[in-house]
């Protein structure tokens, strides 16, 4: 394995589901999808819903495997779950029956880490999002956007080189949403691992991203890839007042309106967007 | 408005809230008394008026009846042996369908295998095995406490199973991608979600575990509550059966108060439901 390899390659990667019943065909949600995430690097991933956004995270993570084609974690083929990632979904997925510290001392407890130093490591990063005088809460104490920025911190934590995230910000409000899209980029700076973040939300994406990769419709295939220029840090809350922001935007938008139209099979003289 | 006042209005509506709440609950525990002791009443004074008493008996000749039962000390022994076979045979029983269930959710494919296998057993009225077990085992306290355990352990099984299973795939992936195995899988994650529905089941059972091991001694016996219950009835004596079954009643209420409880302090994030 050298320096030099990808945190995360996917080598013509196909993924078939085959569904329950005996008769339906199978679903091709990925089609020869080839992409590199770098050291350090932040790839957002883009797309219409159902083009197979999660499938490539649920790769890495070695939660499925794939139909085709390799998925390589620092150059080696991910086979089996793959504990050394670091994997923040949708839904926060804390446990309701522990505290914020025993949740987010999980990782490092699964690793063996004793417990003062569990303790201590699990405070930091509370208290870097602002959750200290909380610990001892239970997640159903907590607010959507606390619950939130437990996931994150939990997965954090353990810094792992790779982080997976898919819509971690999908179900909160507007303004808690940018308030923790800078908390993000906050704490990505601290450890700089690689991040493969999923989302819906264009700007958010242009925000946090140094690549972004679009997705067509299902069968998933790769429609472009745009890199992201902006100099960081970036001041998340005026973002789109940044020279250049608007042209990407623009182009973004186009690509992913091809695709909701495409998907609509637009009727004639039907509006979309 | 000042503080002070904010505060005062607050408090009175407080207050207001808490006083319709009492009056509500009052209604309720007077419905509930004055329920009983209406059937009470009618059963001791009117139900004569319409069927012959001696087939029914009367509250004040049972309560006489128990009185004399425990005065004797036949009461007291044979709800001892009564208690020793339930007890014995719902540990049991709660202790193979736990074990069972944690076994089989660990293997793979065990389960699936055994299913069809255990919706049959499942299929069996488990009282109908009464005469054979007291053929097998005779007339002491085994063939009891195998009914009781029998009448127990499928329930808990099939909700132990049921519950783990039940778990939110995602939770279950999320914390095996941060690093649990297998075991700590179980330990972490599965046996606290499905811990409501494994309690609802271990507390609904022993109410199951007293209808075995009771059935069990009617059919054969020479102690227990079902052999007072069954002597009674062999000397026409209406008022000593009924004497046994309020008894039994009373026992198996108490300790589901008793168990409810522990469970309720025990998983105060959930109350399970029970299936089978
Ligand atoms: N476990 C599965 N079984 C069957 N089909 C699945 C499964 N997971 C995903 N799919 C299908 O694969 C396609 C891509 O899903 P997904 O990766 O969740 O899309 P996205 O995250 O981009 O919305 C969808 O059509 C979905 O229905
Ligand atoms: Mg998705």
């Amino acid at each position: 394995m050298s320096t030099s390899a990808p945190a995360v390659r996917f080598q013509s990667v196909y993924k078939a589901f085959i569904a329950r019943e005996r008769a339906a065909q199978p679903i091709l949600a990925l089609e020869d999808i080839s992409f590199v995430a770098n050291p350090g690097e932040f790839v957002s991933l883009v797309g219409p819903s159902g083009c197979g956004k999660s499938t490539c995270l649920n790769l890495v993570a070695g939660l499925t495997a794939p139909s085709a084609g390799l998925v390589e974690h620092q150059g080696a083929r991910v086979s089996g779950v793959n504990t050394k990632v670091g994997y923040i979904t949708q839904d926060d997925n804390l446990l309701p029956w522990r505290s914020l510290v025993g949740n987010v001392e999980l990782g490092l407890e699964f690793r063996g880490v004793p417990a003062p130093e569990r303790r201590r490591r699990a405070r930091e990063l509370i208290d870097v999002v602002g959750l200290i005088g909380f610990e001892h809460h239970y997640p159903h104490e907590l607010s959507g956007g606390m619950r939130k920025r437990a996931s994150i911190v939990r997965t954090l934590v353990y810094d792992t080189d790779v982080v997976l995230m898919d819509e971690p910000f999908g179900p909160l409000d507007a303004q808690t949403r940018v308030i923790l899209q800078a908390e993000l980029q906050n704490l990505w700076q601290r450890s700089r691992p690689s991040v493969l973040f999923v989302t819906h939300d264009l700007v958010e994406a242009i925000a946090l991203s140094d690549r972004i990769i679009v997705f067509t419709n299902r069968p998933g295939t790769i429609k472009r890839e745009y890199r992201v220029d902006l100099p960081r840090p970036r001041d998340i809350f005026h973002i789109h007042e940044t020279p250049g922001f608007s042209d990407l935007y623009d182009a973004l938008w186009a690509d992913i309106r091809a695709e909701i139209g495409a998907a609509h099979a637009p009727v004639a003289g039907e509006r979309i967007a | 408005m000042t503080a002070d006042a904010a505060g005062a209005v607050v408090a009175g509506a407080v207050d207001r809230q808490r006083r319709t709440v009492r009056a509500d609950r009052a209604i309720v525990s007077a419905g509930i008394v004055g329920l009983g002791v209406g059937a009470l009443l009618f059963w001791q004074f009117a139900l004569g008026l319409i069927i012959d008493t001696r087939y029914v008996s009367t509250p004040l000749e049972i309560a006489r009846s128990i009185v004399a039962l425990a005065a004797d000390g036949s009461l007291l022994r044979n709800a001892q042996a009564t208690l020793g076979e339930v007890t014995i045979g719902y540990l049991i029983g709660v202790g193979i369908g736990l074990a069972g269930a944690l076994l089989l959710l660990m293997s793979t494919g065990g389960y699936e295998i055994l299913e069809p296998y255990l919706l049959a057993f499942y299929s069996i009225p488990k009282i109908a095995l009464a005469p054979l077990l007291t053929m097998w085992f005779g007339l002491g306290p085994t063939p009891k406490v195998v009914l009781a355990a029998l009448m127990v352990f499928f329930i808990v099984f099939i909700n132990t199973v049921a519950g783990v299973r039940a778990v939110d795939r995602s939770l279950v992936d999320v914390v095996r991608v941060m690093g649990a195995r297998r075991l700590t899988t179980l330990r972490v994650v599965l046996l606290p979600a499905a811990a409501p529905a494994i309690a609802a089941a271990i507390r609904v059972t022993f109410a199951r575990a007293m209808v075995g091991a009771v059935l069990a001694e009617l059919i054969a016996s020479s102690e227990g509550l079902g052999y007072l219950v069954m002597r009674a009835s062999r000397q026409f004596d209406i008022a000593s059966m009924f004497a046994g079954v309020v008894v039994i009643a009373s026992i198996v209420m108490v300790v589901n108060l008793v168990i409810a409880a522990a469970e309720r302090r025990l998983f105060p994030w959930a109350s399970g439901t029970v299936h089978g």
